[in-house]
This record gives C-alpha cells, structure tokens and sequence, in this order.
C-alpha cells in the first residue's frame, strides 16, 4: 500500500472540511493531530495532516510527515488575511520544503474579485512561483472545491515539453 | 557498564528485556511513562534511551520532548516489531532502528556498536570537520568490513528526505540505489553525500545481484572516487558556504539542457554545494567540474565571494514572497481605489510569461514528485468525481 502525506494548513477551523465536501475523506479518529484519510484505491491512500494557521503548529506534526511529504495545501480566507499571525512561523516551518514540494494555495473568495480572470487560469491557477499555484474558491459554486481538487493533482495541465530531462 | 533507560511502551517485553540487559553490563532503568523518561534523564548520566516498542507518535513526542527539556544530545535507538514501522522510523533522529524478533546475539552486537559509538573520544579536529569525515569513511569502512566478514546486512542512507539503500548479501554488494540512481551510479552518490545519516542492519538479504562488477573492484574505485571528490572539493569552494547566482540573466547564458544551467537554478536562492552534491543526479566529479567552472567565471558566487552587504540579506522563502504577493493583492492601495477595477483586477492583466510556464514545468520535479502511475490514479479519481 502506498501512502501519501499531504500538509494542509487551513486559516480557519473546518475550512477543510468544507473545501473537501464531495470527495470521501475519512477522519482519522484516533490520531492525536487532525488527519484525514482519502482512499484513492485500497492500494492508494492519500493522509491529510491539517494544522491551524492561526494555532501554532505542533512541531512533531511538520517533522513527521516531512520526509514522506508530496504536496502543502494552504487553504485561505480573503475576508481575514490580514490577519493572520503564524504566517510567518508556517513559512518558515514549511519552508525548509518549499523548494521541492509542490505548494497550493487556495483563497476562499468570490467573483466580484476574479471576474476578469482568464478562463485557463481559473481552472490551472495562477503562477505563484516555481513550486506554487493560487487558486481561487468560491464557495458559493458547487463543486466549485472539485475542480481545485482536480486541478491540485493534474500534472498534464502543464504544457507537454516543458519538462526539462535535467529535472532532478 | 551502560546507563540505558527502556521507554517501555508493551509491558508483555518487561521480562525479556530484564533478561537480555542483565547487570553489571547494563544498568536499565524502565519506565512507561515519557516524564519519567525525561525526568530519569535529568537525575542519571543516561547513554542511551530504547523505546521499546516504537512508534510514530512515541517517537516523535519523544524527540520534542527531549529538544524542550535540552536533552537533545541523548541518543535513542528504537525497537520496532513491524517492518512498515521500520520503514516510518527511517528518517526519524533516532541513532539506530533494530527490528525485532531477532536473534539474542544479533541484537546486543547491534547495540553494543552503537553504545561504543556512543563512547568513542573525540578527536582534536574541529567537530564539523570530525562529523563529516566520519560520515562519508563510515560508510565506505562498514562496506569494506561487511565485505571482509563475508556478513549480509541492509545499509540505508538518508538525508533530506532523500533516501537510499545498499543490499549486501555474503559481503557481495548486490543491489543499491539512490532515487533513480542504480548500481555504481547509486553507490558514488552515497558515499560522496557529507550530512546523511548512515544506518546498518545485519539481516538477510534477499535480493539478486544487480552489480554484476566483483565488490573488492567496485570499493576500490569508491575509495578512489571519494578521494577524487575530496580533492577537487579542496579546490573549490568551503562546501559549507551557499553559492548565489550573480545575476538571473547568467542563467540564460546556458541551455536548458545543460546541467550548469541546473546548477544556476538551484543557486537562485541559495545552496550549499553539499546540497548540490545531493539534490542533483549528476556524477559529482561532474557537479563540481562545473560549479568551479561557474565560480571562476563569477557567475556562481560564494558568501566568501560576496560584499558583506549582499552576505547580511536574508534567504526569503518562497513563501514569504507567496505571502507578499497575496498581501499586496488584498492590501488596499491609496492610488487604487477606484470602484471600476481593483488592484486585484489589475494585478491579472498581468498574466503569466512564458518564463513562468517554463519554470512551472519544476513544479513536478524534486522531492514532491509523484511516480507517474500514482499520478495517474490520482488524477483520474479526481477527474471522475469532478465529472
């Protein structure tokens, strides 16, 4: 069985929970951090380690699950960014990994912010940096979440050719 | 005689323990409780910890415990009973993983090295200049042991998250890898990584040889390759300083093809070239053929090499600027205010270079990176629920 850990650092309580209706995600009951199990198939389970932004982090949980770590998953609400105030602990604390694990950050807003954006840059989000995407959420769409979902994983939205042989 | 404290997590081993650990040799202390592992810790001159059985949220309660109350410099060994958790407990701090059942023998030669490894006095050379050298000979010395004794064992090797293994049968290498890399290949990339964390575990291997070239041959050219490496090292840069790039349009210079342009890349931001050395798949001799080439060029820059000025500047993450950038999105502007369009708006007529696009093409590329058949899963599962 292969597992994939995945960090998930939400700026609100339930944020996630809400971000992830529609797809099976589990609650790990007897786990002492927040975990979510997704059971891609029984030889495939995807773990999400949620922490808090505003919390601070429990050391352990980022020591943890970095080795194993495949993707970070920042779930933000526009109306309260300002005031968030572990940004910067999470920043440095994840940072160590940044430049190898694919980031995601996905901001919870509405149109009336976005109304003008590019249709493939809605759906493929938008450069943030060479590890990093934003994608914008709007709760008030159905299965609007999904289509981040679908997005977070999908590689072949890259341009093929792109990829340089020199990867490492 | 061995100050050992046992963090006895299954009460069903108390007795075997007690038995396998008699005094005078060993002076064990059990406890089930993890204060009074701390707490044993601050009374006794304690040489080693055992957590017996071990698992995850133990262990890693364990470590931030040990790191809150400065007890850090006290090594642990776990004992874990089932294999899935030996392969968790890889990367974790602890000085050696033993997975039992195994032999009675087998455990306390295991032990007993790293207890000696625990005693071993100092040399005067500086620590840093100690810590490397014995990581790097350790390695090539326990392959030459394990080859003199004719032993059979299971050498792991890990740093960063970035993991390998040798597969020893009878003392013949017959298998090893490091990421991608096989073989020989795999074999120079390991020896040649300075802060990895070498483990050994004396057990059968099952594997079939997949190094077809006799091991005595191949430990001869490792030794040879170390000293290579260790030379031209001597010649470039300390291996320790971060290297920068002197300008983002020198990157361009080199094709995308060419791995200095590779180098250039990881330089954006900093690297040490202990870091090239690992992150990189490149033969080392190589890497840092080219990293001396781009020093004396100029185009790579040591802090050495920098004003004291651009040395002082913080290494931002890729995060702080992530944050930035969101920030001055939602951030009103005094200029911007006009109900027509927001800065947000504003900022997306900015759209994505062709630069962008080429540099997203890393996005799957390094340690985040998924094998394609479980990309494949993934993304179908997604792209069915999203129908």
């Amino acid at each position: 069985m292969k597992i994939i850990d995945v960090l998930l650092l939400e700026q609100a309580q339930g944020l996630f929970e809400k971000f992830a209706q529609g797809i099976a995600v589990q609650k790990v009951e007897d786990s002492r951090v927040q975990v979510y199990r997704l059971e891609i198939d029984p030889q495939l389970i995807i773990l999400f380690y949620v922490g808090e932004i505003n919390n601070k982090m429990p050391a352990y949980l980022v020591e943890n699950i970095g080795p194993g770590l495949k993707r970070i998953i920042w779930l933000l609400d526009d109306q309260q960014f300002s005031d968030m105030k572990a940004v910067e602990e999470y920043g440095s604390m994840v940072g160590q990994f940044d430049e190898l694990i694919p980031a995601a950050v996905v901001l919870k807003t509405d149109h009336s912010k976005w109304g003008k954006m590019a249709e493939n840059l809605v759906n493929e989000g938008l450069f943030l940096g060479n590890h990093s995407r934003l994608y914008f959420w709007n709760q008030d769409i159905e299965r609007d979440a999904l289509r981040i979902w679908k997005s977070i994983w999908s590689p072949s939205d890259i341009p093929a050719g792109l990829n340089s042989p020199d990867s490492v | 005689m061995n100050n050992l404290i046992i963090y006895l997590l299954d009460e069903n081993y108390r007795e075997e323990i007690e038995r396998l650990l008699p005094p005078p040799d060993y002076i064990i202390k059990m406890v089930d409780d993890l204060s009074e592992v701390i707490s044993g810790c601050q009374t006794d001159l304690v040489d080693l910890i055992l957590v017996w059985p071990a698992n995850n949220l133990a262990v890693a309660d364990l470590q931030v415990q040990l790191k809150k109350n400065n007890l850090e410099s006290i090594p642990y060994v776990v004992v874990v009973r089932k294999p899935q958790m030996f392969q968790e407990l890889l990367n974790s701090r602890c000085l050696d993983i033993i997975q039992i059942p195994i032999p009675q023998k087998e455990f306390l030669l295991i032990l007993n090295k790293n207890l000696k490894l625990i005693h071993a006095p100092s040399t005067n050379s500086s620590p840093e200049e100690q810590e490397k050298s014995v990581e790097n000979s350790n390695l090539l010395n326990s392959l030459d042991r394990l080859n003199q004794n004719r032993e059979n064992a299971l050498i792991t090797v890990t740093q960063s998250g970035h993991s390998g293994r040798i597969y020893v049968n009878q003392g013949e290498i017959v298998r090893a890898n490091f990421r991608a890399l096989e073989s020989v290949d795999a074999l120079k990339k390991m020896v040649g990584l300075f802060e990895a964390d070498t483990m050994i575990h004396l057990t059968d291997v099952q594997e079939e040889s997949a190094t077809p070239a006799e091991t005595t041959k191949v430990l001869r050219d490792l030794k040879n390759f170390f000293a290579e490496q260790q030379r031209y090292i001597a010649g470039t840069v300390s291996p320790q300083e971060t290297l920068w790039i002197q300008d983002e349009d020198s990157i361009k210079i080199y094709s995308p093809e060419d791995s200095k342009r590779q180098i250039l890349e990881l330089c954006r931001k900093g690297e040490s070239l202990y870091q090239l050395l690992m992150i990189m798949n490149q033969d080392n001799l190589e890497i840092l053929n080219n990293v001396n080439e781009l020093l004396q060029k100029r185009i790579l820059l040591s802090d050495s090499m920098m004003g004291a000025e651009e040395k002082e500047q913080p290494k931002r993450s890729i995060l702080s600027r992530i944050f930035k950038r969101i920030g001055k999105i939602f951030k009103k502007s005094p200029q911007n205010e006009s109900p027509g369009k927001t800065e947000f708006e504003a900022r997306l007529d900015d759209k994505p270079s062709i630069d962008h696009l080429e540099q997203s093409s890393e996005l799957m590329a390094g340690e985040g990176e998924l094998d394609s058949d479980t990309r494949a899963k993934i993304d179908l599962y997604f792209k069915e629920i999203y129908q």
